[in-house]
């Protein structure tokens, strides 16, 4: 006979726990609002990187990532899992995009990507170091970007989707923000904060949806608190931008318009004309250099040289190949004949944290000893540069120079010459150059023959009357660093820092003929007052610099005089005695050329008497030392902003309850709710447990205990428990029956055990809710350790989101207190002993 | 089922009937409760739980099970009770050759009269103390059970009607005791409370020693209540408000001990209804003309425990319907109507 074998029938499945976590669809919308709201923080990068570079590569890394993450949510499989694959997913797209010749299956990296990440950073390393922003969206620095923002979008999904704290996730925000605020000259521009903000606050209105569609197991929920979020926003974004103009001396913008935090120290080397703005723009001096010399006259530091004048931004360049391995000796400006006129200087430089490769010297360096790592000289300009990524960082080092002291007889005696010994590049005029560039230099030397009578003139026409200076105004402007047009609006609008004045003279005197080139370093600075003894028992004055003595100068070629500095900024700096002008009255030259760098400032006054004394010139210098306090405040406040978001939000709900609960125009029982919920959630804020199953009662009697409150404050507990168990629980009013109140009175007042005073149950007993509030928020609050009370300032556990996730007797499940309960499937649900 | 309470309870809706007047008759309430309370407390030592439990399902028209060792002052709980107010008292002692006429009481042929004639039982009475109730026989009891539902006897094909109010107090030793019928679960589910009364503690037993030596206390006892204050506060009682939250909360209550994991049988919608009836009255004698979750909590072991049949596991384990009802107290969340705003 057949038999029929059936299978075995299946185990029935064991029903799912259930009530172990609530449905919850709705982590899709969340997880979509972080991405919006990385995108949005990242639109501050338009400054940093060429605007929009950016945004493809970077929707292709975190778009895969938060795919993924929202997947694997839907799985359920906890927090940590979602994270790793956030984390496999991100490395699989960075490795798609960045090392495709080097990965398997696209997204596996294979043999060799190492080395090619390793090349790609240093490529963005290097871009980092040399290059100004906005930077080209180069692949390393792509790569850096992608994998930073990359993991920030998934921390900031974490923390609102499977921790359900979108509030916190703002921190992470704020790091995308922090390079536009640090590079770009005009900080975070109002538009990307402004969307920031936004998007911050769609993010944690939908996390708020969530929370209220969970809560109530999946049946729409109020959506009241949209409005509230929009009104919140507003007037959050309306504040941050609208405050600060509001301040006096707020010119130099806080966190929306250009906060500098110069976290970085002095300039590591990008732009030296754009990153002097912003140095000489920071009242306090940083990236502090000690030289000791046994120069007489001021003595100043060269960095690097711009001669290139093409190109949107001036930038100093390498000619890697052309560069002479070695410091040891270094020879003269290749082409040039110009013998040594000066006597020898040495210099000791301590450059301490400054970092870049370009190393400081005074011209025109001879030789260099006690460096470390290799160095090379460039025969055009005399520029030191490290080799293989060196910096300047911790060197201390010994400079011979030659010091330049034509005399202004000599150089007037330079005759002009069409084909001066110097590679074409110093005297190159770009094709575009302005027409006002032209005109000017025709204006200003017209008549003159004397190469050195134009440089005069020149220098006089910048350091007159007519010219201004000020870090400030080419900020405003929209001219701020280097580059043609920013020498022609410099020309219009005659107010600009030394790049400004030292880039128009080099221009107007290529102009005029003269090979030119504009120096970037430092100037004299001040004495330590320490004397050290240099080589051959020199005695070697000791002088300090900073960021405040950042400076570009011109250097002009004189045939026969080699390369000569001029000064066309007023207030700072030297004037060389050679390029003052002996016809000028009032001034002697020999007074300057005795100069030391002590006496800078004096002199500098004297020299040009039409220039206000150095510590009242640059318009922004002294008041910015004074706005500098409050910009630092502003920028504090500013960023501190979205760490007092809780309190904030905090703050404003106890501000809506006490308008609620001293109204007149508030039913009791609406006071009465407010009241006790603005009771509850400072007890829970100072970390006094409230747990879903606690009624009224047992909550206030376990508070009262823990706070250990005395008599008044406890009557005042009572008198808020009572007005809100009747709010709550008792026949609503206008039905029949409303006039039990005084007939409960009566009954309590017989009950001989009944603390429960009265007051909150009768008519008027609104406002005397909001005094029974405070007197108990305040026991609450004296009862508190200072942590404690700190801790529920800033970070109130009442707006967490997270007591959702504990237990039902963890502390902090506020939401349970006053929303529909979660479903009741906890009380059946496995863990019962 | 009940229908009688459910048209007795219709007819005096809150809303149509006023919530039984003003201060003075609250005042009264207050007055006659604390005086019931008082004087029990003269009898029973130490134990104003039980007293303040009997008379709240007194109050709630619902019928009283005592259960405990013999000795601890069942009988002497409800026979205080049934003291205290001037009303109908009748005490059934239940033995095994007890008969189901023997309480509600039988037809009699009248010589005289040529017809027969009711006799009522020991049931016609306002309270009805049933000692020892599971000493008699199953079909004795479901007499009895019968009578506390229906509030009426049927004795040959007439209807005869209990008075009011009317309340059955059964004491109950503890099933393992010799020669007893265990209460059936269905029946035990007609009792609205069961206390154990429990072991006096020291100070009291001494006290009882003491106080119990000459006389009876219960002597002394004078009735401090009519039969119509009485009623007053039951309507007093049924006038208690209950909020949407609070039934919410006692059906989530219900359902938590339905999907118990260690109950075999949880509780029955009555027993929700019955627990609600009690709460209101809890609420009553605490002053309050309207019930808080911290009633219905109160009330649950007392109201729930003695319905619910744990299955072999948590006997095994030596769990308690009491403290599976504590449990499931401590789980459920208290729903409240309010927003927070």
């Amino acid at each position: 006979m057949t038999a029929t074998l059936s299978p075995p029938a299946p185990p029935t499945a064991p029903a799912p726990p259930a009530g172990n976590r609530p449905a919850d669809p709705w982590h899709r919308a969340v997880t979509a609002a972080v991405l919006l709201a990385v995108l949005a923080a990242a639109t501050s990068l338009n400054g940093v990187l060429e605007p929009w570079t950016w945004l493809l590569p970077l929707v292709r890394t975190l778009v895969p990532v938060l795919l993924t993450t929202s997947l694997v949510r839907t799985l359920r499989p906890g927090g940590l899992l979602t994270a790793v694959a956030g984390v496999l997913a991100l490395a699989g797209s960075l490795v798609a995009q960045f090392l495709p010749a080097h990965s398997a299956l696209a997204v596996i990296p294979a043999a060799g990507a190492s080395a090619e990440v390793g090349r790609l950073l240093a490529q963005a390393g290097e871009t980092v170091a040399s290059e100004v922003a906005p930077v080209a969206a180069e692949p390393g620095i792509l790569l850096v970007l992608c994998s930073v923002l990359g993991m920030i979008a998934l921390v900031v999904d974490v923390l609102s989707t499977t921790l359900r704290r979108p509030a916190v996730s703002g921190l992470a925000l704020i790091v995308v923000m922090v390079p536009a605020a640090i590079v770009e000259p005009a900080g975070v521009g109002i538009f990307s904060f402004v969307v920031t903000v936004l998007a911050f606050l769609l993010l944690l209105a939908l996390a708020q949806w969530r929370e209220n569609r969970i809560a109530a197991g999946g049946a729409r929920a109020s959506s009241g608190f949209v409005g509230r979020s929009a009104v919140i926003g507003v007037v959050a974004v309306v504040l941050s931008v609208v405050v600060p103009l509001g301040i006096p001396g707020f010119t130099s913008g806080a966190f929306p318009q250009g906060a500098r935090l110069s976290v970085w120290g002095t300039a590591s080397g990008l732009n030296p004309a754009v990153t002097l703005g912003s140095d000489l723009r920071n009242p306090t001096g940083f990236g502090r250099i000690t030289y000791a010399t046994n120069a007489q006259t001021a003595l100043y530091l060269r960095a690097v040289t711009l001669e290139d004048f093409s190109g949107r931004r001036w930038e100093p360049d390498q000619r890697i190949n052309d560069r002479e391995p070695g410091v040891d000796a270094i020879g003269t400006e290749r082409g040039t004949t110009d013998s040594a006129s000066g006597p020898t200087i040495y210099t000791r430089i301590t450059t301490q944290s400054f970092a870049s490769p370009w190393l400081l010297a005074p011209y025109a360096p001879e030789g260099v000893i006690g460096l470390t790592g290799s160095w090379s000289w460039d025969p055009a300009n005399l520029s030191v540069l490290a080799m293989d990524g060196g910096s300047t960082a911790e060197e201390d080092y010994l400079v011979r120079s030659r010091s330049q002291t034509p005399t202004a007889e000599e150089l007037g005696a330079v005759r002009p010459s069409d084909d001066a010994p110097v590679p074409g590049v110093f005297s190159e005029l770009p094709g575009d150059t302005p027409e006002i560039v032209r005109t000017t230099t025709e204006d200003v030397t017209g008549g003159l023959d004397r190469p050195y009578e134009k440089a005069l003139a020149i220098q006089d026409y910048l350091r007159g009357p007519s010219f201004t200076y000020s870090v400030e105004a080419p900020v405003e402007g929209g001219y701020d660093g280097s580059g043609m047009s920013v020498m022609a609006r410099f020309l219009e609008s005659r107010s600009g820092y030394c790049v400004h004045y030292a880039g128009t003279m080099a221009v107007m005197a290529r102009a005029a003929g003269i090979p030119s080139r504009v120096a970037v370093g430092y100037t004299p600075g001040t004495p330590t007052g320490d004397v050290e003894v240099g080589p051959g028992g020199l005695e070697l004055k000791e002088f300090e610099v900073d960021s405040r003595n950042a400076h570009a100068w011109p250097e002009l070629y004189f045939e026969g005089a080699g390369w000569v500095r001029f000064e066309p900024t007023p207030s700072r700096g030297v004037v060389p005695a050679y390029a003052q002008e002996a016809f000028t009255p009032g001034v002697r030259a020999d007074d300057s050329d005795a100069l030391d760098p002590r006496g800078v400032r004096g002199a500098t006054g004297a020299t040009d008497a039409a220039t206000p004394p150095a510590d009242d010139a640059p318009g922004g210098r002294s008041e910015a030392a004074g706005t500098g306090a409050l910009t630092g405040l502003l920028v504090g406040s500013a960023l501190a902003l979205p760490v007092l978001l809780p309190f904030l939000l905090r703050t404003l709900r106890t501000l809506a309850r006490r308008r609620i609960a001293s109204g007149t125009d508030t039913s009791a029982r609406t006071a009465a709710v407010a009241a006790w919920a603005e009771t509850t959630e400072t007890a829970v804020d100072l970390g006094y447990p409230l747990v879903p199953t606690d009624t009224p009662r047992v909550f206030a009697r376990r508070l009262a205990g823990d706070a250990a409150l005395d008599d008044r404050s406890a009557a005042s507990l009572a008198r808020l428990r009572t007005a809100y168990e009747q709010a709550e629980y008792a026949r609503p009013a206008g039905r029949a029956g409303s006039g039990r109140a005084a007939g409960v009175a009566v009954l309590e007042d017989a009950l001989p055990d009944s603390a429960v005073p009265q007051a909150a149950v009768r008519e008027d007993g609104a406002t005397q809710g909001w005094d029974d509030v405070e007197v108990v928020t305040g026991a609450l609050r004296r009862s508190s350790s200072r942590s404690a009370r700190l801790r529920a300032r800033l970070v109130p556990r009442s707006l967490s989101y997270l007591g959702s996730l504990g237990s039902p007797g963890s502390p902090g499940s506020l939401r349970h207190g006053f929303r529909v309960r979660r479903r009741p499937e906890g009380g059946g649900g496995p863990g019962h002993r | 089922m009940d229908t009688r309470h459910d048209t007795a309870e219709t007819g005096e809706d809150p809303r149509l009937v006023p919530p039984a007047g003003g201060p003075g008759q609250e005042r009264a309430f207050h007055d006659i409760s604390s005086r019931i309370l008082g004087a029990i407390d003269t009898v029973i030592d130490g134990k104003p739980y039980a007293a303040r439990l009997a008379l709240t399902v007194l109050l709630a028209q619902g019928h009283l099970l005592l259960e405990d060792v013999p000795g601890v002052g069942k009988t002497m709980l409800a026979k205080t009770l049934a003291r205290t107010i001037d009303c109908t008292v009748n005490r059934i002692q239940f033995t095994p050759d007890l008969l189901p006429s023997d309480v509600t009481g039988v037809s009699i042929f009248d010589q005289e009269s040529r017809r027969f004639e009711f006799r009522p039982g020991p049931v016609f009475a306002n309270i009805v103390i049933g000692d020892e109730i599971n000493r008699a026989s199953a079909k004795t009891q479901s007499s009895l059970l019968e009578c506390m539902e229906e509030h009426q006897v049927t004795v040959d094909g007439r209807t005869h009607a209990l008075g009011e109010p009317f309340m059955v107090v059964a004491t109950q030793n503890p099933i393992e005791m010799e020669g007893t019928y265990p209460l059936p679960e269905a029946q035990r589910d007609r009792f609205m409370a069961r206390i154990s009364m429990g072991y006096p503690d020291a100070g009291a037993e001494a006290d009882m020693l003491e106080s119990h030596q000459s006389v009876s206390p219960l002597a002394r006892i004078r009735p401090v209540a009519t039969v119509s204050d009485v009623a007053a506060m039951m309507r007093q009682v049924r006038a208690v408000h209950v909020s949407p939250s609070v039934k919410h909360y006692t059906v989530a209550l219900g359902r938590a001990t339905r999907e118990h994991p260690r109950l075999r049988l949880g509780a029955s919608p009555r027993s929700l209804l019955q627990l609600l009836r009690a709460s209101k009255a809890s609420a009553a004698l605490e002053g309050r003309d309207f019930v808080l979750p911290d009633d219905i909590a109160a009330m649950a072991d007392a109201v729930l425990a003695h319905r619910l049949m744990l299955d072999r596991k948590a006997t095994s384990a030596g769990d308690t319907a009491s403290g599976i009802v504590a449990d499931v107290v401590s789980r459920v969340p208290v729903a409240r109507e309010t927003q927070r705003r």
